[in-house]
């Protein structure tokens, strides 16, 4: 055994279990997509396995088929023994970076998301340059990734927000809301609809001065002291306010927040507080559904078809699958259908969209082919991460959907003027 | 010399379907069985020609090629034992023709049996063939392996269905065989040669498989025994009363107390045996057959009977059975499902036998298996890390096909032979019929190119 990484020997021994038998080769969206066997759990185990065991030296392909895991947990979910190959996966990929370092491309990522109100700059930059034609002197590879931003807003949430009268500050219960990167930068309709909601129910909401970064892709990334430097920074804010709970509307925000607990889980000092902390998350759908209740408002959508996409981090990670559903059918005027393959990672996966284009592509066309095959209007899912790569797809397969966060929907039962934002 | 090949491979096929680096082959070196060996290269092929170019410069440079599906075979029927080349047809995967009036369907290889099966469904139409990996093997592993599954009680197995086949033989050339016919007794019938072959004597393309009209009705009942005889005894019983289930599935003791250990199937874990059976055909018919059935389990001393009155509940019912191999899974690190099968008749005689040998080596032998077509699969569980437990299987093995031989049975139901099964031909087949497989080998392959080492 070469290795001395004590979670990565665990996961190596639990793989001991898989007898190669293929139920991953069912749900596996990479292997989908490129029906190649080192592309799909089986393969992915057996690669780490001569890995771990000396048989098998580091290289640009080992790295690659690695990498390619969405780890959407797909494959988990349907292994009889339940072989935890996302965190097998996870771990290869750490023994691998801490070898060979960080390529640029993470160092550049991982710095915009510590800063996150930055990312505003970088999407207009990008757009601007996009409208005046100056994309066209890219490198083809770096011209597809700017297609993928959507046109941004007029403004930020945060900007937004500063132009609002100030907030009541009665209230059945104090709510804090971290709204996220993208939701600032791309979406933000999604957190005046957050607001809106909670407005309704005589909710008093409290929002971080600026956007804060939850911290995953750098925990994802393996760099865990600054993980907990973002980590710490938002657990300081809403302890600080004492809300009765922290909502989010991005599944991967809600479940890195969550993993507060597990990151001081060997802290003295934070182990308390993060986990009292972690245990006031909830996803806004969750909260709304489970906590509150759902109530929905008096205005009729007109006559839409909306569905449903999973994303991986609300479906699989936080079990958070009935409840949108729960409010999308209860919409009234929307009309709703279940798309084929909706719980299908639709190709985003954080970054992966950006690292490996070429699979992320071919599992956008898939994810939007399944979702026209039903006609929608409206494609609903509850990560701005996953709602960015369906626009996309929308946008280069013909797919005439519109996207949105099931909150905006149910907003727009209670004003019908956010059908027009 | 593998550098060469590769080249070769390369120029004739183009670059983008050769995989050739370290941890392609790696990925290619196995199946569900326990063994491996690397390939030089393998080829994804997407077309006829692509099969025909592979074939024709393996035979000029006499390279062993494995053709490979999705790798769900159990017996290593699939593992490049020599080296060479591994033949993917997974991206030859259409469903090219559906034929409503000749009630036939004609795809390629590739195609995932399921999905053949849900597009014939959609038309009104029945596949019946059933392997447990449908939903993850392929057509043509489903005819190089003649698989079967629960449904061969009524419906048979794989080589029932086959009609006829397009197959690329060792020299590239291509062999036509049957068609759509119903019925054609002209000559040597090669078709029905070919199936079961395990890809030792050509490499399929194209495959015409035979239709049934989807029945209009079926049932689920599931009957608990307080003994494992009577568990049998009944199913000789139901068969001797000229009804012939659908399904006709058999749960031991330990397989049941193992599955509701992993999911609640609603299965009684008191109880020392249980059948599953489902019956199909008109609605009336169906009820008839329930009726009987239960009136027999009855008679042979069945304690609990109960009869699905919804369709979810009959899922409910055989959501348990398939999970049974997962339930294992959790049991024990590896599961290797062993598949004896033996005389309908003889069924009670061969479940006891597997309960003595499991008493004799002091393990668990947890056995189900689709007791209406006398196929058992008692399951060795064991920890590879355990040396004690892993020198036993090679032993506990030979005893449960010595036992099903002498019940006038054989080593292999549905799995097939591979090269698991290999030293146990001699058990089962006369030193003159191993030759006449050997000559036909040497017919359509003298140069044992083709999946050399398989298959008896």
């Amino acid at each position: 055994m070469l290795h001395t990484n004590q979670r990565l020997i665990e996961l190596y021994f639990q793989s001991d279990s898989c007898v190669r038998c293929g139920r991953c080769t069912t749900v596996c969206p990479t292997y989908r997509v490129t029906r190649r066997e080192p592309m799909v759990a089986r393969g992915r185990i057996w690669l780490a396995r001569q890995f771990v065991e000396g048989r098998m030296g580091l290289s640009p392909t080992l790295k690659l088929y690695n990498d390619s895991c969405l780890g959407c947990q797909a494959c988990r979910a349907v292994c009889p023994p339940k072989i935890k190959v996302d965190e097998l996966v996870a771990e290869v990929k750490q023994t691998i970076q801490d070898r060979l370092g960080l390529t640029l491309e993470d160092k550049m990522i991982l710095k915009a998301c510590s800063h996150p109100q930055s990312f505003r700059y970088l999407v207009r930059t990008l757009d601007m340059s996009r409208r005046m034609g100056m994309t066209r002197l890219l490198p083809k590879k770096l011209r597809q990734k700017v297609r993928m931003f959507p046109q941004p807003p007029p403004s930020t949430f945060m900007d937004w927000l500063k132009l609002q009268k100030t907030q009541d500050t009665a209230g059945r219960f104090k709510i804090g809301y971290f709204p996220g990167c993208l939701t600032n930068s791309i979406f933000p309709g999604i957190g005046m609809a957050v607001l809106e909601v909670l407005k309704r129910q005589g909710i008093q909401v409290v929002v971080p001065p600026a956007v804060l970064c939850c911290g995953q892709p750098h925990r994802a990334a393996g760099e865990l002291t600054e993980s907990r430097r973002l980590a710490l920074a938002t657990m300081n804010f809403f302890l600080g306010q004492g809300v009765d709970f922290v909502v989010t509307s991005c599944a991967a925000c809600g479940y890195s927040l969550r993993e507060y607990a597990t990151d001081f889980r060997d802290d003295p000092i934070w182990r308390e507080r993060a986990e009292r902390f972690a245990d006031k998350c909830r996803d806004i759908i969750e909260y709304l559904v489970d906590v509150a209740g759902l109530s929905v408002g008096p205005e009729a959508l007109p006559g839409i078809t909306v569905t449903y996409h999973d994303s991986c981090h609300l479906n699989r990670r936080l079990g958070i699958a009935a409840q949108p559903r729960k409010l999308l059918v209860a919409l009234p005027g929307a009309r709703y259908a279940e798309m084929p393959r909706a719980d299908w990672c639709c190709g985003a996966a954080g970054s992966y969209s950006f690292k490996h284009p070429d699979i992320a592509r071919k599992i956008l066309a898939q994810k939007t082919e399944d979702a026209r095959s039903i006609r929608p209007d409206v494609v609903a899912a509850g990560c701005p991460s996953c709602l960015m790569q369906l626009e996309y797809g929308s946008r280069i397969f013909d797919g005439n959907f519109d996207v949105r966060h099931p909150v905006e929907l149910l907003a727009a039962t209670f004003d019908h003027t956010w059908n027009d934002r | 010399m593998q550098r060469d090949l590769v080249k070769e491979l390369q120029k004739t096929l183009g670059a983008e379907k050769v995989l050739s680096r370290t941890e392609d082959l790696s990925c290619y070196s196995y199946d569900v069985s326990t063994y491996q060996h690397l390939p030089d290269v393998v080829v994804t092929a997407h077309c006829r020609d692509d099969v025909v170019k592979v074939m024709e410069i393996a035979a000029r440079r006499k390279v062993p090629v494995v053709s490979r599906g999705s790798a769900t075979n159990m017996c290593g029927a699939t593992i490049p034992l020599h080296g060479g080349i591994v033949l993917d047809i997974l991206s030859m995967n259409r469903i090219l023709e559906i034929d409503r009036e000749n009630l036939t369907v004609t795809c390629q290889p590739g195609v995932i049996t399921l999905d053949l099966q849900t597009a014939v469904e959609a038309e009104g139409l029945f596949y019946p063939p059933d392997p447990q990996a449908l939903n993850m093997s392929t057509i043509g592993g489903n005819v190089a392996l003649d698989s079967g599954g629960p449904r061969a009680v009524k419906y048979g197995v794989t080589r029932n269905y086959v009609l006829g086949l397009e197959t690329i033989l060792a020299n590239g050339k291509v062999l036509r065989s049957g068609g759509k016919t119903t019925k054609d007794v002209s000559g040597y019938n090669l078709t029905q040669l070919l199936v079961g072959s395990e890809g030792t004597l050509g490499v399929f393309t194209e495959i015409i498989l035979r239709l049934l009209p989807l029945p209009e009705a079926k049932r689920t009942l599931i009957c608990a025994f307080d003994d494992l005889a009577d568990t049998s005894r009944t199913v000789t019983k139901i068969i001797d009363h000229k009804i012939v289930p659908s399904m006709l599935e058999l749960l031991d003791k330990i397989s049941i107390e193992l599955i509701q250990r992993y999911m609640d199937a609603g299965y009684p874990t008191d109880a020392e045996g249980l059948l599953l059976i489902e019956v199909d055909g008109s609605l009336s018919d169906v009820d008839r057959q329930i009726d009987t059935i239960s009136k027999l389990s009855h008679e042979c001393n069945a304690r609990d009977i109960r009869i699905a009155s919804t369709p979810a509940e009959a899922e409910a019912i055989w959501a348990g059975r398939r999970s049974a191999f997962a339930a294992l899974s959790a049991y024990k690190p590896v599961v290797v499902p062993e598949d004896a099968v033996v005389p309908r008749n003889r069924l009670p005689e061969m479940v006891a036998r597997v309960q003595s040998i499991a008493e004799e080596y002091g393990v668990l032998l947890p056995t189900f298996g689709h007791a209406g077509d006398g196929n058992v699969h008692p399951n060795i569980c064991y920890d590879p890390r355990n040396e004690v437990e892993t020198a036993t299987v090679p032993l506990i093995k030979d005893k449960i096909y010595q036992a099903a031989i002498s019940l006038g049975g054989s080593i292999t139901g549905e799995h097939g032979v591979g090269i698991a099964k290999k030293h146990l031909s001699g058990l089962q087949h006369s030193e003159l019929a191993l030759q006449m497989m050997q000559g036909i080998k040497t017919v359509f392959d003298p140069h044992n190119i083709l999946n050399p080492g398989k298959a008896f």
